[in-house]
């Protein structure tokens, strides 16, 4: 490819996102749509700002390198970087090693973890990203009060893209790739206890390929097989089934009963106790989620 | 090996360097992207596969895309705002 | 040079000192919301290298048991306890971001603008 080529495929990108001309300071740097505020006062108070930054920027540098001195100085005098018998390495971490596999049924050492000896810590992750999309919910959802005519324009002329033109390249190319993300997504989302994954990276990967979905054939191809009244179910359904199935987990171990659900054999894809179920439910949440996201930030509506 | 460990770091300091100091939000994007990238990399040398996997999905794809996404969204609001204040402009005028 | 060689061996624990110290110079002072965001970001990044630089040990492998015939023995594998922390804290920054940018746009709604002191212009604007 020619340089040019690259530059203006860079730039169409950039037409897109649209962030270059945007990120030159505009020229008349005051907001202009209260020109009527108060025009008796000469003083120009985003100057003072100016001179304020300047000054804070030297301080900043200051600040930093005296940071950075300090931290130095500590990371110097810490134990040595890779050395066996680092205080980290207690048993703690050994007892996980050794009584892991049999305890908890999985050879992901690292599944077995943080599914199931903090168990708990993982569903109050899972709480965070449900809240994160229900904040985002709450400040990007369209609503009468908050759309322009400008917003419902530009939606109706990408509907319109997306349903005629589409390009043929990104088209054939996301047909290809959609159903290798949805085979490594699940994939990595079931052998999660098995090798490395899981359900966050699983479900990440899967909400990407619906993004990629919805990106090259418009959202509403997206929601015939996905509207909100099925996110909002799965979301809730989710996480309350890894509530149910958590509670079930500690109520039994405290008391000393045999689990509900057996660890099974080691390396086999049953096994590893209640890691595959909750790792499939984390899996669909984070899917949402993600996708949720994505249909907020860019059309402010799933 | 200590020699790619070097280059990995190095290029994860030049990243954050050019994330800082860049003007345009776009590159800025751009290279945190492969801030990422690097960092998964990074994961696997630190034998942490979960992480480079999950670094790799969530980090330099969903939150990239997120950014993007944001700025583009600004930018639509941005074009109102062009608009609104030529239109103003004419009205002044006549 | 014993300086040298012993940043050396701490190199991640350094690297990691210094992106924190580059995001923070950037979480602070620079006036741009999206910018800011990023090095938030990179402040993440840098707690996330140093604590899975803690946890590891050279010569020994990643956390996953591959022969199920003998118990599994602590010298072979790496500490999984970052890993496992550090797992949980990247899909926590995520969500963080999403709701940080989601605030940027209402702010850009609201004043019209992403750059911090334009914004304190018009805030003060409107006490007065």
């Amino acid at each position: 490819m020619k340089k040019g080529e690259i530059r203006s495929a860079f730039h169409a990108f950039a037409a897109w996102v649209d962030g270059e001309e945007w990120c030159e300071r505009p020229s008349e740097a005051a907001p202009a749509p209260q020109p009527e505020a108060k025009a008796k006062r000469p003083v120009n108070r985003l100057d003072r700002y100016r001179v304020y930054r300047r000054f804070t920027q030297l301080v900043g540098a200051l600040f930093c390198l005296t940071l950075f001195v300090l931290l130095l100085g500590t990371v110097v005098s810490l134990p040595p970087f890779g050395d066996p018998a680092n205080p980290a390495n207690n048993e703690v971490s050994r007892r996980y090693i050794e009584q892991g596999l049999e305890e908890t049924g999985a050879a992901n050492l690292v599944a077995g973890m943080i599914l199931s000896y903090r168990a708990f810590d993982t569903f109050g992750e899972s709480s965070v990203l449900f809240l994160a999309a229900t904040c985002v919910t709450m400040l990007l959802r369209r609503d009468e009060h908050n759309t322009t005519s400008g917003d419902l324009e530009e939606m109706a002329q990408e509907d319109l893209t997306s349903r005629r033109d589409r390009d043929i390249i990104l088209r054939t190319a996301v047909l290809l790739l959609l159903p290798m993300s949805a085979v490594v997504g699940v994939y990595v989302m079931l052998f999660g206890h098995i090798s490395p994954g899981g359900g966050f990276s699983g479900g990440s990967i899967l909400g990407g390929g619906m993004i990629l979905y919805a990106q090259t054939f418009g959202s509403g191809n997206v929601r015939r097989f996905f509207n909100e009244h099925m996110y909002h179910m799965i979301k809730v359904v989710c996480l309350m089934g890894y509530g149910l199935l958590l509670a079930d987990f500690v109520y039994t171990g405290v008391n000393g009963l045999p689990g509900h659900v057996p660890l099974g054999t080691p390396g086999h894809i049953l096994s590893g106790g209640i890691i595959l179920p909750i790792d499939l439910l984390v899996g669909f949440e984070v899917t949402c989620t993600i996708y949720a996201f994505y249909a907020l930030f860019s059309k402010g509506e799933l | 090996m200590a020699v790619v460990e070097f280059l990995l770091l190095a290029f994860l300091i030049a990243c954050a360097l050019l994330v800082v100091l860049h003007r345009s939000t776009m590159i800025t994007i751009l290279t945190y992207m492969g801030f990422s990238v690097v960092m998964s990399v990074i994961w696997l040398t630190l034998q942490a596969p979960d992480l480079a996997i999950t670094e790799a999905a969530v980090g330099a794809g969903v939150s990239s895309v997120l950014y993007f996404l944001a700025l583009r969204r600004i930018r639509r609001l941005q074009e109102e705002d062009d608009d609104q204040r030529e239109r103003r402009r004419e009205e002044g005028q006549e | 040079m014993e300086l040298l060689s012993a940043l050396w061996t701490q190199r991640y624990m350094v690297v990691s000192v210094l992106l924190f110290c580059i995001g923070a110079f950037s979480l602070v002072f620079n006036p741009n919301l999206i910018k800011k965001l990023i090095g938030f970001d990179l402040m993440d990044n840098a707690v996330y290298l140093m604590l899975t630089s803690a946890g590891y040990v050279d010569n020994r492998i990643a956390p996953i048991v591959t022969d199920f015939s003998a118990p599994a023995s602590a010298a072979h594998f790496v500490n999984p306890i970052p890993a496992g922390l550090v797992l949980t804290g990247i899909v926590v920054s995520v969500s963080v971001t999403a709701f940080a940018l989601a605030l940027v746009v209402r702010i850009y709604k609201k004043y019209h603008t992403v750059y911090l002191d334009v914004i304190m212009a018009s805030m003060e604007k409107e006490v007065d």
